[in-house]
């Protein structure tokens, strides 16, 4: 097994508050991990861990390891931005920029040096078509994104965090904002994205987990309290409380 | 609780399966009872009644099927559904091994049996007790039990096998009740199916249990 994130004795709290307790876990490379929990359990903010955005937030005190190719991204030394560009994070709602669909798969790259418009013009190309969107889009790529639908939004945020080749793709309930036509897209894209990625997503959705992760990971009040293979956590999960919460006797 | 009406589809499934299991045991005392007064217009009526047992499986599986499509089960609901449609399959069989021996019964026509029954009726009732203990396991999801059930097969086989050879040497003795004796020895076979698939429901109840899914029994036949 290769494990390109392993999480160490990981705790974090906000001012007074611990929100997440001693999180031990190893993520597989170029597998779904999922992650599920009832609300306010700090699956969010284990996520924002993993790209160091909880950085943002004030207050926040965080204690452990991430190990990403072995290093530690909370080190002194590490560039929060190199981070963030190599573990890439797509939100709950579709957050496009207003600019063209073209000009936003082509931001990162062009934040990031990348001046050849030829290459540029590749790139945003393969991306959208890698995100199945180039056949909805390609007659109106100097269009405003702001004109897709949500399906089509959430697609084109995915492309845009592609564009600048991440090696991990973080998916905080993508597709809590979106119908189901939309989810099974996004759910079908996260299949293709894991044969070059590892994509860990949070969702409240038990079923969206069971069907496209390969590995779950059950987070209650800050404590992941079982992690293991998706298939038999929700067929035999080992803890009565797992069992409780995936059959919906609580949360 | 949250999700107590599912909880309660899942009951009255149980319930189901413990009412299609009496069809069944009540099938298997009828078609040997038949058997062995030779009661063609019971046996006549055993056959016809078989659809009630089909119909009651046909009920448990939509019930199933309607669950998992709306319900999304997993755990241990999911592997009660899974469980039960395993069961009332198996159970249905059973009523066709029954039928099996009642139709036996109207093969005879007017032909008396080549000899008094004794250890078909023990096989019958052997496979019937382990059949209502099965079902209790089942409802009382009682691994140990369940696992217990499997080895009694073997006494099961133990009776096939008698009947085997006495019905084999009888027709060396005899050769022109080959015909009536073989059909005795597939009335003794249908009975050694039906404990063997007890023992099926058996694994289904370690699965439900344990989430396992082994073959505890391999069938000697």
């Amino acid at each position: 097994m290769n494990n390109n994130i392993i999480i160490k004795n990981l705790s974090l709290t906000y001012g007074n508050k611990q929100v997440l307790e001693n999180i031990n876990q190893q993520i597989e490379e170029k597998k779904i991990t999922a992650i599920i929990g009832p609300s306010g359990c700090g699956k969010s903010t284990l996520l924002r861990c993993i790209n160091r955005m909880n950085d943002l937030i004030p207050e926040t005190r965080v204690e452990g390891e991430i190990l990403f190719h072995e290093k530690n991204i909370y080190a002194h030394d590490i560039d929060v931005t190199e981070i963030r560009r190599k573990i890439g994070m797509v939100f709950q709602k579709p957050n496009p920029f207003p600019k063209s669909i073209f000009d936003n798969v082509a931001y990162g790259l062009r934040i990031n040096g990348t001046k050849d418009k030829k290459k540029v013009s590749e790139t945003v190309e393969t991306t959208l078509h890698d995100c199945g969107l180039l056949k909805e889009v390609k007659d109106r790529l100097y269009t405003s994104a702001m004109e897709l639908s949500g399906g089509q939004q959430q697609r084109l945020c995915i492309a845009r965090a592609l564009a600048i080749e991440p090696e991990i793709i973080l998916m905080d309930e993508p597709c809590s904002a979106l119908d189901p036509s939309s989810t099974f897209k996004i759910e079908e894209l996260m299949m293709k994205l894991k044969k070059r990625y590892t994509v860990i997503i949070v969702t409240h959705n038990m079923q969206q987990a069971a069907r496209v992760s390969d590995t779950t990971g059950f987070l209650y009040l800050g404590k992941l309290i079982e992690y293991g293979n998706t298939k038999k956590l929700f067929i035999k999960p080992k803890e009565k409380l797992t069992e409780n919460y995936i059959s919906g006797n609580f949360g | 609780m949250a999700r107590e009406t599912f909880r309660e589809n899942i009951k009255a499934l149980e319930k189901d399966i413990i009412c299609e299991g009496e069809m069944v045991c009540t099938a298997i005392s009828r078609s040997v009872k038949a058997l062995k007064d030779l009661d063609i217009a019971e046996a006549q009526k055993i056959v016809s009644d078989d659809i009630h047992i089909n119909k009651k499986r046909w009920e448990i599986e939509e019930k199933c099927i309607n669950l998992l499509a709306t319900q999304q089960p997993v755990a241990t609901n999911l592997r009660e559904l899974i469980a039960v449609l395993s069961i009332s399959t198996d159970l249905e069989r059973m009523g066709d091994h029954a039928e099996g021996i009642a139709k036996i019964v109207i093969m005879h026509e007017d032909k008396p049996l080549v000899k008094p029954l004794v250890d078909i009726p023990k096989m019958a009732e052997k496979a019937s007790d382990m059949l209502t203990r099965s079902l209790e396991a089942f409802v009382n999801r009682d691994e140990k039990t369940a696992r217990a059930i499997c080895d009694e097969d073997d006494e099961v086989d133990l009776l096939y096998d008698q009947v085997y050879r006495e019905l084999l040497s009888f027709m060396t003795e005899n050769p022109t009740i080959i015909t009536r004796a073989t059909y005795l020895l597939w009335a003794a076979h249908n009975l050694e199916r039906i404990a063997d698939r007890v023992t099926n429901i058996c694994e289904r109840i370690v699965f439900l249990v344990t989430g396992t899914m082994d073959e505890i029994k391999v069938s000697k036949y």
